[in-house]
């Protein structure tokens, strides 16, 4: 929200009017991912009830739907909505000694008496950080962030469904740019030792992605792509591309080209 | 031997085929690995394939 609405009222350019209009909170990420069906979290069950304190802020921006949304995600959590106005800790304001027993008053409005009817197996969700001092200074209650509530969900879960990278992608960072440096210079320098024709030299990582590449002065038009695909076509088949050569040399001379 | 050559031919021109003609198997292309590690491969294009590919294998060597 600082992105999307303070900020407007220090800069009003265009760049920080975009940033403002596709800031994006934390829940409202998470709908839409889910809404758009990209969201796979392995949630379980942690509780059976959760109480909800929207925060100002939320609130005046229409934002505190999609709160309660994310919650409704974790399986059997039943997510109800404390109907409170601000906790009354309001920034500094619950801390001055002239505006302390407003604050408290306004938390005795509503939010402090639901904090403490709920019984100890009801999780107390506040998004605000002065909301959560509130509840927890009037009611002797922690009170937990949705990201908070999610990673208990996640944690709950039997196992993590996503499998630890293959040992195989690990080694992929094996061929740094120095090395392909190294590989790039030397052959280069045989070339010219052997007094070759320009050569184009392509070293690609074992994604088959182009690690550097490098044409000496005067090669033709398609020197580039060749050495790409000669280098391509050793990844692809897992060998050198003499062997992919005498494999297609061995088919039938009329489709050779 | 040459029928299995033969399936191997239409193999490789097959696979080519699915990567859209990206592949090009003339000598000059050569694997890097470390011990049994594939790292990646080096294509090179200019002269003859034979000394293409003997750039290429002189690059790795270099490298270590």
């Amino acid at each position: 929200l600082t992105l999307r609405d303070e900020l407007l009222s220090l800069r009003s350019d265009v760049a920080a009017k975009s940033v403002s209009t596709h800031a994006l909170l934390f829940e409202e990420f998470l709908v839409r991912e889910a809404t758009a069906g990209r969201l796979r979290l392995p949630l379980a069950p942690i509780a059976p009830k959760a109480l909800v304190h929207g925060h100002c802020h939320q609130k005046s921006f229409g934002a505190f739907k999609p709160v309660e949304q994310v919650l409704r995600l974790v399986p059997d959590l039943n997510v109800e909505t404390i109907e409170s106005s601000c906790c009354g800790m309001a920034g500094a304001f619950g801390y001055g000694a002239d505006t302390y027993q407003a604050s408290m008053d306004m938390a005795e409005l509503s939010l402090l008496p639901t904090v403490r009817r709920a019984d100890a197996t009801t999780l107390i969700v506040a998004d605000g950080t002065s909301c959560r001092h509130q509840i927890k200074d009037g009611a002797g209650r922690g009170a937990l962030h949705v990201a908070r509530v999610l990673a208990m969900s996640l944690d709950s879960a039997p196992s993590s469904p996503t499998p630890p990278l293959p040992q195989r992608n690990l080694s992929m960072a094996e061929l740094t740019l120095d090395v392909a440096r190294k590989i790039l210079d030397a052959a280069l320098a045989k070339g010219i030792e052997k007094e070759l024709k320009p050569l184009v030299v392509t070293v690609l990582d074992v994604r088959g992605c182009v690690k550097v590449t490098a044409a000496q002065d005067g090669t033709s038009l398609m020197r580039a792509e060749i050495a790409h695909g000669k280098g391509y076509g050793a990844l692809a088949m897992g060998m050198g591309s003499r062997r992919c050569s005498s494999a297609r040399r061995s088919r039938p001379t009329s489709s050779v080209r | 031997l040459f029928q299995r050559a033969q399936e191997q031919a239409y193999f490789i021109s097959a696979v080519n085929t699915l990567a859209q003609g990206r592949m090009v198997p003339v000598p000059g292309g050569v694997l890097i690995q470390d011990g049994g590690t594939l790292l990646g491969a080096v294509g090179i294009s200019g002269d003859t394939s034979d000394n293409d590919e003997a750039c290429a294998i002189a690059g790795i060597e270099a490298a270590g």
